[in-house]
This record gives C-alpha cells, structure tokens and sequence, in this order.
C-alpha cells in the first residue's frame, strides 16, 4: 500500500503525458474522419481503379496491426520522403490512416443501412442527389453511426499507447520510463490502468447510450 | 352423455386476476368456454384480451382464480395452489392448448417443415418419418404443401401464419388460441389466414380469439366477448351484440368499428 | 533510392520463427478467449449479484485500458507481486485470452439478446423443454448471430498479437524490427512484413464477407 504513495512525485509526470494522448486522439481522430469520408466517396467511384484502389487502402489498414504503421511510419517514412519527422508527427499519421480506414467502413456500413425506399421517396419528391443527401439520407446516417464511431474513438485512444513502443511521451511511455527507475511497477502500471479508464469510461457510456438510442429509433439531431 | 360432455365446459377461468408490476390488467375474469365452441374477444388495446389468451396459453402466471382446461385446474394464483393438478397432467394438458401468434414467431432458421416437425418429434417423441407425415398433411390443410422446403424469410406473411397455424395443429391441441393474428398482415392477405380459421371451426375446433375483423366475428363465432379494463363486459351471440348491444362501452366500441368498417 | 527486396529472403528462417510464434500467440489466446468468454457469458445470466459484478468488472477493466498496457502488467507486475514469471510469449497470450475474452463474452451476450423474445414464446407454447428449446431454437440463431462480430475479433487478436513485440517477445513484428534496423532494409522488411500481417488476416475477411453475403441474399 505504501508504494502508491511513493509513486506521488511521479504521478504528475506521468498524468500530464495525458496531453499527448488526447491531443494525439483528437488529431488522428478529425483526419481519420475526414479521411474516412474521402475514401468512402472514392469508394462508390464508378471507376474501377479508382474505387479498388480506395477498398485495397481501405482493406490493408483494416487487416494489419497497427503497431506495423506506427513503426512503418517511423522508419520507413523519412527514408522514403526525406523529411525529418518527430515522433508525434509520425503517430498521427499512421494512426490517422488506421481511424481513417476504420470510419470508412463505419461510414459505409451506415449508409447501407438506410433503405432504399428512402432514396425512391426522396426521388420520387424531385429532390436533387445532394438535397437528397443533405436532408434525407445524411441525417438518418448520422444517428445510425454515432454508437459504432464512439468505439472507434476508444480504440484509437487505447492505441495511442502503441507510440510508447517509438518512445513517444503519452502516458504509457512516461510510466515505463518512471518504473524503469523505481521498479514500482505495480503501483505505476495500476495508476495508468485507472487513468485510462477514467478517460475512456465516459466514451463508453455514452457509446452504450447511443446504441440504445438508435436501437429505439430517435435522435433529435 | 354426449349432452352433458357439451355441456360441460372446456376451458373455464373463475375470478382471474393479472397483475404487471403496478398495473392490475386482468380484474377477476369469468369465462366458460364449451368444447367446440369459437369465442371471439373484442376489446380495445388494453383491456386484457391478449393478457388473458397469454394466461390460458400458461405463458404468464395468474395472481388471483384459477384457469381450467379439461378438467384439469392448469393454472391458479397463489391463494388457490392447492387445488392445481399434478405436474405431469398439466404437462399433457398444457400439449392440448395450442397459440398463433400476431408476429407468427416462426422459427428463421429453420424450413416450413422442420418448424412443423420439431415440437412432435421433441415433446410427443413422434418418428421423423411419421412427423414428416402429418405435416405434410398439415400443409395440405392450409394449402401450402408447395413450401415444405423453403425458409420462412421467403414467404409472405399470411403464407408464415398459415404455417404458424399449421406448426400449432401438428402437436394435436384440443383447443386453439388466436392472438390478433391478422393485425400484421397486408389487407389483401388477411383473406387466406380467416380462411382456414373458418375451415378450423367448421372441423368443431375449440377456438379463443382475439380479432378486430368484425365480419369473421359475426360470421364464424359462437359467442363474442367484449372486455373492458380487464373485466368482460358483455357476452352475447353475435346476432345480438353486432345489432343490439346491451352495454354501452360494448355499443361505443362496436360504432367506432362498424364505422370503419362500412368505409371499406 | 533503390529498394532490395532479397533482404527478406536472406532473412527468411528468422521471419518464420518470429510467424510461428505470433501464430502460437493468436491460437492459444483464441482457444482461452472463447471458452473463457463462454463462462463468462454464462456467469453473467447467473441470478447472483455478486458474480454478475465481478464479470462486470472483469469486462471493463479489460475494455477500458489498452492491451500493451495489459501485457506489461502480467509481464512485470506479476513477477513483483507474485513471484510468477513468464516469458513475454506466455504473458503475451495469457493477457491477449484474457482480453479477448472479455470482448467474447459481449458479443455473446448481444447475441443472446438478439434472439427475439417471442421465439421462446413460441417455443414455449410449443411446449419444448428448456434443454430442446436452447438446442434447437435459440443456440442455432445465436451462432448465426454472433459469426460476423466473432471473426472481426479474431483478426483483431492477430493484429495486437504484434503488441507482444513490446514487451520484447519474438514474434512477427519485433524480429521484424529487429532485422530491419541490422540489415539496414527499413523499407522492403517492414513492406514484406505488413503484407504477412495481411495475407493471414484476409481469408477471414473474405469468410466474413461471403457470410454476409449469404444472409443479404435470404438464406439464413
């Protein structure tokens, strides 16, 4: 017991990597959705290349772990761009290219969703495609993807820990370096375990508060 | 003998009473139904109608009365435990009453067939071969042989409730429940499921049901039943209670639907 | 810039090593992921408060907190606490069944709620037992429903079994790591690499889109 107390002076450090873990989660988060949206658009391209080239990306990020693009990122990347980047630079990228093939297929599954006789509705009113988008098939696709995107938000926060494997300083990262010194592993890796579920543990329920929510059919968006 | 065996009631509940949590839905219900008789329920959505077919059924549990099904007390609240008949009885008599519900409940993943033959097989320990059989009969019956094959998601859905109805008759009941079986059905397929309800009641099928289709109540029904807030409030031959109802919620209820139905 | 791709095969009984043991990873935490996420799920239908909130708890912590952070936790705390210690391929798939259990046991219990209440109505009035009601009513529709979020989760087991590389286990990616920092071929070995994650990872892919596929066109 008494070694939670000595792990205090250590806990601020520690703590204040969640910095980097969110502003890491918020970055890849945005991109990945816009990107997301990018990908689905060339998806249902009508030129084949086009849209097989977005299911490959699509495919490829989806099946591989995302421990190999964060290191893929790290090494590979300066080599073959020639650009100096830093460690924080690199994890957005290959987590934004992770949250972006991930919203992608949440984008899709939502659209799908929605039934034809929607579109035939919208159509047979005279709207244009994008009225129809806009007001019709747009709106019904946002309550459907909230819930799944909620989980792709905790899962990309629980992977920004990943960069502690290329020494970015999130919060996994600061805590090894703490216990490499003191060897309090279990009073350290137990604080980071309750901090990350204190930032996780509300996009959780509100996750579950959405899927219930879609489930009976109403959102006031 | 053959006159008192008629006479004799089939299904009889005495003071029934169901409670949901807070809400008191059945309110000591008396009913006597002959066997061979075809009663018709009418009421409005909350009135018990459905809760009551459910407690005959055994799917819920009374609070107060009890419910007894050839001469067996099946069901009884907690004041009346005594007087239930041993497990085993109820158990073969409970294989006598048989339900078709609104949403058909047919089992997905399984073929028109298979959801036939399952509950003789299981429960009555019947030959493949011989539930094969009957249910093929069955679906002669209801005019679907055609479809012994197919998956329920491919038929429509008076086509489900004819099985529906088929997969009730295979385990051989002496009395069938109808829960608003038509209410979910497209209008033009209503026509089909009331037909081989008619052809049930003609065979001398003992019959609950719970409808709002008016005509097949003033045509096939020995007697209908209208219930109010969990209690029945009037019980007459259908020559009476279309054209001269003695009660006034009966009389209010029945303008509403003749209304409606003259629409048509 | 000149890509020399024969630097994977040079190093080709080291990348299989580093396969086999990745794949020992993602088997034996599979197999403890779904019969421990089975007990699981069973325990949370227990009428026992007590045991329902230890499940509870057991399924969120794991939910909660990222998986590396659940490797090193078995790999070093339990060495400090319990004086138990594993090598980093052991802790791996211990805590990778542990947490795939915790994720199984969810998706048993949406699948068990997915089955319509009125089925077991029917089956009831059908007056099938509770035994022949489970067998042949409920577990079929809970297998259907449950396929499609069972094989995404284990391609994702296969994806953080690579986690195991952060506590310095020589699976897939930290031989890659490895080779690709001495042999000075970044590119062409973590390529190579990536491409193997993914090579395993498709045919389910494929199972699961071929499955959907099927229900979209009516057989069940």
């Amino acid at each position: 017991m008494d070694g939670f107390l000595k792990i205090a002076p250590d806990i601020p450090h520690i703590a204040a990597g969640a910095w980097i873990t969110l502003t890491l989660t918020a970055v890849a988060m945005t991109i990945g959705i816009v990107s997301g949206l990018v990908l689905v658009f060339v998806r249902s391209s009508r030129i084949p290349i086009l849209s097989q080239a977005a299911v490959g990306w699509i495919e490829f990020f989806l099946l591989t772990p995302p421990l190999i693009h964060i290191i893929w990122a790290y090494y590979v990347l300066p080599i073959v761009t020639g650009w100096r980047l830093d460690a924080i630079t690199v994890c957005a990228i290959a987590l934004s290219a992770s949250v972006g093939a991930h919203m992608a297929e949440v984008f899709r599954a939502g659209l799908q969703s929605i039934p034809k006789t929607q579109h035939r509705a919208a159509e047979v009113l005279g709207l244009s495609v994008i009225d129809k988008y806009r007001f019709i098939i747009l709106p019904q696709t946002l309550r459907v993807i909230l819930a799944p995107s909620t989980n792709v938000l905790v899962s990309l926060l629980k992977d920004t820990s990943l960069a502690a494997v290329i020494g970015l300083g999130e919060i996994l990262h600061r805590a090894e370096v703490a216990a490499s010194s003191n060897f309090l592993f279990l009073e350290i890796l137990t604080f980071v375990a309750v901090l990350y579920a204190a930032l996780n543990y509300p996009l959780i329920v509100l996750a579950r508060k959405l899927e219930e929510r879609s489930r009976q059919g109403f959102v006031s968006v | 003998m053959k006159e008192d065996a008629r006479k004799k009631p089939f299904v009889s509940l005495r003071g029934v009473h169901k409670r949901f949590g807070d809400l008191l839905v059945l309110r000591g219900v008396d009913l006597q139904v002959a066997q061979g008789e075809v009663v018709v329920l009418i009421g409005r959505s909350g009135s018990g109608k459905s809760t009551l077919l459910n407690c005959v059924a055994l799917l819920e549990q009374i609070e107060a009365g009890t419910i007894e099904v050839d001469g067996a007390v099946v069901g009884a609240g907690p004041a009346d435990e005594t007087a239930l008949a041993p497990k085993t009885r109820r158990r073969e008599v409970a294989a006598e009453i048989g339900m078709v519900f609104q949403s058909f409940n047919l089992f997905p993943h399984l073929t028109v067939l298979q959801n036939i033959t399952l509950a003789p097989r299981r429960v009555r320990g019947v030959s493949s071969r011989n539930a094969e059989i009957l249910a093929l009969e069955l679906l002669d019956r209801v005019g679907l042989r055609e479809k012994a094959n197919e998956y329920p998601v491919k038929l429509s859905g008076g086509q489900q409730q004819r099985v529906a109805i088929a997969r009730a008759l295979a385990m051989n009941p002496k009395v069938m429940l109808f829960d608003e079986v038509t209410s979910a059905l497209d209008p033009e397929l209503v026509g089909e499921v009331l037909k081989v309800m008619r052809q049930l009641a003609e065979e001398g099928m003992t019959m609950l049901v719970v409808t709002h289709e008016m005509r097949f109540a003033r045509e096939v029904a020995d007697r209908v039943i209208f219930m109010d807030q969990g209690v029945i409030v009037e019980d007459s031959a259908p020559s009476r209670i279309f054209t001269n109802p003695s009660t006034d919620e009966a009389a209010r209820f029945l303008r509403v639907l003749m209304d409606a139905e003259a629409v048509e | 810039m000149s890509f020399d791709f024969s630097a994977a095969f040079v190093y080709w009984p080291e990348l299989l090593n580093g396969a086999i043991n990745s794949i020992r990873i993602v088997a034996l935490a599979v197999v403890i992921g779904f019969v421990l996420g089975m007990l699981l799920a069973i325990a949370h239908r227990s009428g026992n408060r007590l045991i329902r909130g230890v499940v509870h708890v057991y399924v969120e912590i794991f939910r909660t907190t990222p998986a590396l952070l659940q490797l090193m936790y078995v790999y070093l705390v339990l060495p400090a606490v319990a004086g138990i210690n594993l090598g980093p391929i052991t802790a791996a798939w211990i805590t990778l069944g542990l947490n795939t259990a915790a994720f199984f046991s969810e998706i048993l219990k949406a699948g068990f709620q997915s089955v319509e209440r009125t089925q077991y109505n029917a089956a009831f009035v059908l007056r099938l037992n509770k035994v022949d009601t489970f067998r042949f009513v409920v577990f079929p529709q809970l297998i259907r429903n449950i396929f499609p979020p069972t094989v995404a989760l284990f391609i994702t087991v296969i994806k953080y079994s690579s986690l195991a590389a952060g506590i310095g286990a020589l699976e897939l990616t930290r031989v890659a790591q490895l080779i690709a920092v001495q042999s000075f071929r970044l590119v062409e070995i973590l390529t190579v690499v990536a491409i193997i994650y993914f090579v395993i990872a498709y045919p389910l892919a494929i199972l699961a889109r071929a499955y959907e596929a099927r229900l979209r066109r009516g057989m069940y």
